[in-house]
């Protein structure tokens, strides 16, 4: 690695006060133009970063995102007693054909009982509303953990998308440094 | 009902995460205020309008605690908030249809307390606006992260979703385009 690259590797965090130039690098600074232009760059951009935005108060910014989750959670709470209750009768009503087939294993399969076969399709596509005392009374927390965990696979589309679609030369260059890299 | 976490600046963010899931909302705070600064100044460098800066500030923290499982930690908690801020620049832009939702070049100088302020030195402010404005977006997030937050390669790419050999080399096109403007 050149001494030019090794500066500019460091100049970042020189810049951001976290530790100062050598005598070495100080003397090759003095000397390198390139890297007296790299210095002069990055000082102007730090400058630019520490100035540029007043902020607001981050205690209202806490206080927004709060009571965004609190609505979250209590629109959430509003609508699970259904939609528990139909992923919970679907469940059921799968184990129950399971056992069924088990049961009726050896060419009577098709011959569950009527009533089995009527209450699969009607727990799935309309979901009764009954309430589940057992879910009401855990705590809001321990139930909002339960919701995430069934949430998931909906909540995990597009949090990590993968690189930009909108800067193709960018693709082709992380493709190209990925091939490098093995 | 809830253990109540210990809120100093001791406590590290996994703790203070866990303590949110736990239900206590002081934890949430403390890393609200811990980060909601190096997350504006990014959101602010990257190029949101400066009225825009505090919604989306509190947009991509709403985003975090919601999806606080998703948060792999391995990155840092910041990264991973720079990740999410990235990803609303990125739909703010696709939304108003590819047109740009932030003009560098047209932001106001700061004010200066000192009515003698180099001339030359606002002038340097004003062609790095400009060509940090025409930086395409990734090279112009790396840099920022690099610059302004001293964050290294393997923490810039897992916030990006890039590799750290693609960061290090949107880093140096980004610094060769840039210091012809302050020579
Ligand atoms: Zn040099």
């Amino acid at each position: 690695m050149s001494v030019c690259t090794q500066l500019s590797d460091r100049m970042p965090g020189v810049a951001l006060g976290r530790s100062p130039w050598t005598s070495e690098e100080q003397r090759h600074l003095a000397a390198c133009a390139d890297c007296r232009a790299e210095w002069a760059l990055i000082l102007a951009v730090a400058r630019l970063g520490a100035g540029s935005h007043a902020l607001g108060d981050p205690s209202v910014t806490a206080a927004g995102v709060l009571r965004r989750l609190r609505t979250e959670g209590a629109r959430r709470r509003s609508r699970r007693p259904a939609w528990v209750a139909a992923g919970l009768a679907t469940a059921a009503a799968a184990v129950l054909v399971v056992w069924t087939g088990h049961d009726t294993a050896g060419g009577t399969h098709a011959a569950a009982p009527a009533a089995t076969r009527i209450a699969m399709p009607a727990a799935s596509s309309t979901p009764p509303d009954f309430p589940l005392p057992e879910l009401d009374s855990l705590p809001a927390d321990a139930l909002d953990s339960v919701l995430r965990v069934l949430d998931e696979p909906l909540a995990r589309a597009g949090a990590w998308e993968l690189p930009d679609l909108d800067d193709p030369c960018d693709q082709v260059l992380e493709q190209t440094v990925a091939h490098k890299e093995g | 009902m809830t253990a109540r976490a210990t809120t100093d600046s001791s406590t590290d963010d996994g703790a203070l995460a866990a303590a949110y899931t736990r239900g206590d909302e002081q934890a949430a705070a403390e890393l609200v205020h811990r980060h909601a600064a190096a997350v504006g100044r990014f959101l602010y460098s990257a190029g949101a309008d400066a009225g825009d800066v505090d919604d989306l500030l509190q947009e991509t923290f709403f985003r975090a605690f919601r999806r606080l499982d998703q948060w792999g930690r391995q990155a840092s908690f910041r990264s991973w908030l720079f990740g999410i801020s990235s990803n609303l620049l990125r739909d703010e832009f696709r939304r108003r249809k590819g047109r740009r939702m932030f003009s560098l070049e047209d932001r106001d100088i700061p004010d200066r307390s000192d009515p003698h302020a180099d001339l030359a030195a606002v002038e340097t402010e004003e062609r790095l606006r400009a060509g940090l404005g025409r930086l395409p977006r990734l090279q112009r997030e790396v840099f920022l992260l690099r610059v302004n937050e001293g964050s290294d390669y393997g923490q810039i790419a897992a916030a990006l979703g890039t590799t750290p050999g693609a960061a290090r080399v949107h880093y140096h096109h980004a610094v060769k385009k840039l210091k012809e403007l302050v020579r």
